[in-house]
């Protein structure tokens, strides 16, 4: 809860706002606010708050600058209006913080006047006379102001209300210029506070959403699919033991070969795969596609086994060549993936758990971007590995250690992540992406709404 | 009878971006949206209400809810969305790839929540990237580490309740990678 120095919360007027900024105004003062403001009808406030950029705002400020009143204007451009203090926007808990104090300060030092104006020997008349500066200061003020939503600032209104303040203009509308004479700052228009709705703090009961169950494999295809992703090797306790292939002996090294050459491009390049079957990257897009379902059998053992010499081939094909393809792909769009999900999905079937010969293993290094965890194929923690790897550099064999998981599930990620550049190995720029351990002060509740999320826990 | 543990997830981003539509994904309840003036429920019990933003709300248990709110689509320059963000476990910014610079957009966004996104956590969801691929998830990144801010950026489908719940999942393991889900 926000508290400033003055006891109870300051009464204030909001004035010029729409609807949405009151809104949210409104529900901020209800609730983290409530201890540094309250909406109250603007007889019974000690300030206002105005919305500078409303299109209204010439108007009502106009109305009440005679009132002595301090307010607090909110605006995207600096403001300097008698008796008011700025708060620019965006609008932050703290600014209102402290204006609350400034708002107070400025109330003492205005005491005099205000009682000046509710003296009852003072007419309506006199007092416009005798603050005619402070409204050409505003006028001058407002014409000159930029408009910051492009919208033109609303002169009817305006001009009405002006002519309230000065009594000897031809009158359009008698009835409500009579009324606007009789009291033009001695009776401003009553703003009665709307009632806040923050559903948070509302026991509603509302419709409950029936919510279809995601498709997805059974527990029985998705682990088999973890293995042919992950491998099944059992943990290693020492660094000679981790299992290691040779990148350069499968698919996977022509693929990369065929992501570097296409980025750096930025033209589509071909990968035959066999007499049959072949891979468009196209960088362009971002997307890569396959004649092979990345998911299927065939593509699994192709990545899986050592190639033969001349079996893969890659080039860049010509513009004839290119219409063909990409019609191909156009008609078999099933087949378009994401360009990071192909290199993704063949360096886990390559890698199969394992780390790719050359890695350091004991080497700290850290996730500099996450992988496209959304159309990527997901196995068990990946998530937990990714949120730790970004937060502090560490090696394989750290990661597994900290989280209590299999080393099969982080070798696999850092293959496959290694394979998409997201790792930063750059041991100078380590420590200044490490980050404060993390709290888990929320920890028992984050795991109540990660099983909820995920199909367990009750609604 | 123990007390009610409230939480709150906010969902930025430009108009169109999703954000509506990302609650509706994984919300409890029918959302109620700063678009239409209340559900009939809400005016038979609070008449003449106005809705600060969209919510949608997980219920847990009995005693534990995860409120979802989505901010207003307010003009550019005439928001007040950081006064909505305390007690926030963190930002969800939606970002439309179809939009003429979502990077201008990421920019405004993550400065106007900059000192929630500091103290809490942001992840970053692109929509429409069907639609547009352009730019892509590695320009993202780039711009996002370009502006000193380390967060997950997923392509994402607001409709999907897979995506958003990834959204989700990534926003907690970011604030604490010790979390389970046993």
């Amino acid at each position: 809860m926000l508290t400033h120095s003055k006891t109870g919360p300051l009464k204030v007027a909001l004035l010029a706002i729409s609807p949405h900024n009151r809104a949210i105004l409104e529900f901020f003062f209800s609730g983290a606010g409530r201890n540094l403001f309250k909406v109250v009808p603007e007889a019974e406030a000690d300030a206002f708050i105005l919305d500078h950029d409303h299109p209204d705002a010439k108007a009502d400020w106009q109305q009440r600058a005679a009132l002595h009143k301090p307010g607090i204007i909110l605006s995207v451009h600096p403001v300097e209006l008698p008796n008011c203090i700025w708060i620019p926007k965006p609008l932050t808990s703290r600014a209102l913080t402290d204006a609350v104090d400034r708002v107070y300060e400025l109330a003492v030092s205005l005491e005099p006047a205000l009682n000046a104006v509710h003296r009852p020997a003072m007419t309506p008349a006199s007092v416009v006379a005798a603050e005619q500066p402070l409204v050409q200061h505003a006028e001058a003020h407002f014409r000159d102001l930029p408009q910051p939503f492009g919208v033109s600032a609303r002169t009817d209104r305006v001009d009405r209300k002006l002519r309230s303040l000065v009594i000897s203009l031809p009158d359009e509308d008698e009835a409500e210029e009579t009324m606007a004479v009789t009291s033009p700052v001695m009776q401003p228009e009553v703003d009665v506070p709307m009632v806040v709705f923050d559903p948070a703090e509302a026991d509603i009961s509302l419709e409950e959403v029936d919510r279809p169950v995601g498709d997805s494999l059974s527990q029985e295809d998705a682990e088999r699919r973890w293995k042919a992703l992950c491998g099944e090797q059992d943990d290693v306790q020492a660094v000679p033991d981790v299992a290691l292939f040779t990148p350069e002996n499968y698919l996977l090294s022509t693929i990369l070969e065929a992501l570097r050459l296409a980025r750096e491009s930025q033209q589509t390049v071909h990968l035959k795969l066999s007499a049959q079957d072949y891979a468009l990257l196209m960088p362009q897009q971002g997307l890569a596609y396959c004649t092979l379902d990345t998911r299927s059998e065939e593509f699994r053992v192709l990545c899986n086994n050592p190639i033969q010499a001349g079996q893969i081939a890659l080039h860049i094909p010509n513009s004839v060549e290119l219409e063909q393809l990409e019609q191909q792909a156009t008609h078999d769009a099933d087949a378009l993936l994401d360009i990071e999900a192909f290199v993704w999905v063949s360096s886990l079937l390559t890698a199969r758990g394992r780390l790719g010969r050359g890695v350091e293993i004991e080497q700290k290094i850290s996730l500099k971007y996450w992988p496209n965890l959304t159309r990527l194929e997901q196995f068990p923690h990946i998530m937990r590995i990714a949120a730790l790897w970004n937060q502090r550099p560490a090696s394989s064999l750290d990661i597994a250690s900290a989280l209590s998981i299999p080393q099969r599930y982080v070798f696999a990620f850092h293959t496959a992540a290694n394979a998409l550049n997201l790792f930063e190995m750059d041991q100078n720029k380590l420590k200044s992406r490490e980050k404060e351990k993390p709290k888990q002060e929320n920890r028992g509740f984050f795991s109540r709404l990660l099983k909820r999320l995920l199909g367990g826990g009750t609604k | 009878m123990s007390s009610m543990i409230n939480r709150k997830i906010i969902f930025t981003g430009p108009v169109g971006a999703g954000k509506t539509t990302a609650i509706a994904a994984i919300s409890d309840i029918k959302p109620i949206t700063t678009d239409e003036y209340a559900s009939d429920m809400t005016k038979s019990r609070k008449p003449q209400t106005t809705v600060a933003m969209d919510y949608g709300l997980i219920r847990l248990s009995e005693n534990e809810r995860v409120h979802l709110y989505g901010t207003p689509g307010q003009e550019r320059f005439d928001f007040m969305w950081d006064i909505l963000t305390k007690g926030g476990i963190g930002l969800i910014l939606l970002l439309d790839n179809t939009r003429k610079d979502p990077f201008q957009d990421i920019r405004f966004y993550t400065n106007a929540f900059r000192d929630f996104i500091e103290k809490q956590q942001m992840v970053v969801g692109v929509t429409r990237m069907d639609l547009h691929r352009k730019p892509g998830l590695p320009e993202y990144r780039r711009y996002l580490e370009s502006l000193s801010l380390q967060a997950p950026v997923f392509e994402v489908d607001a409709r999907s309740h897979k995506d958003v719940t990834m959204l989700i999942q990534a926003l907690l393991f970011s604030l604490d990678p010790g979390v389970t889900n046993g």
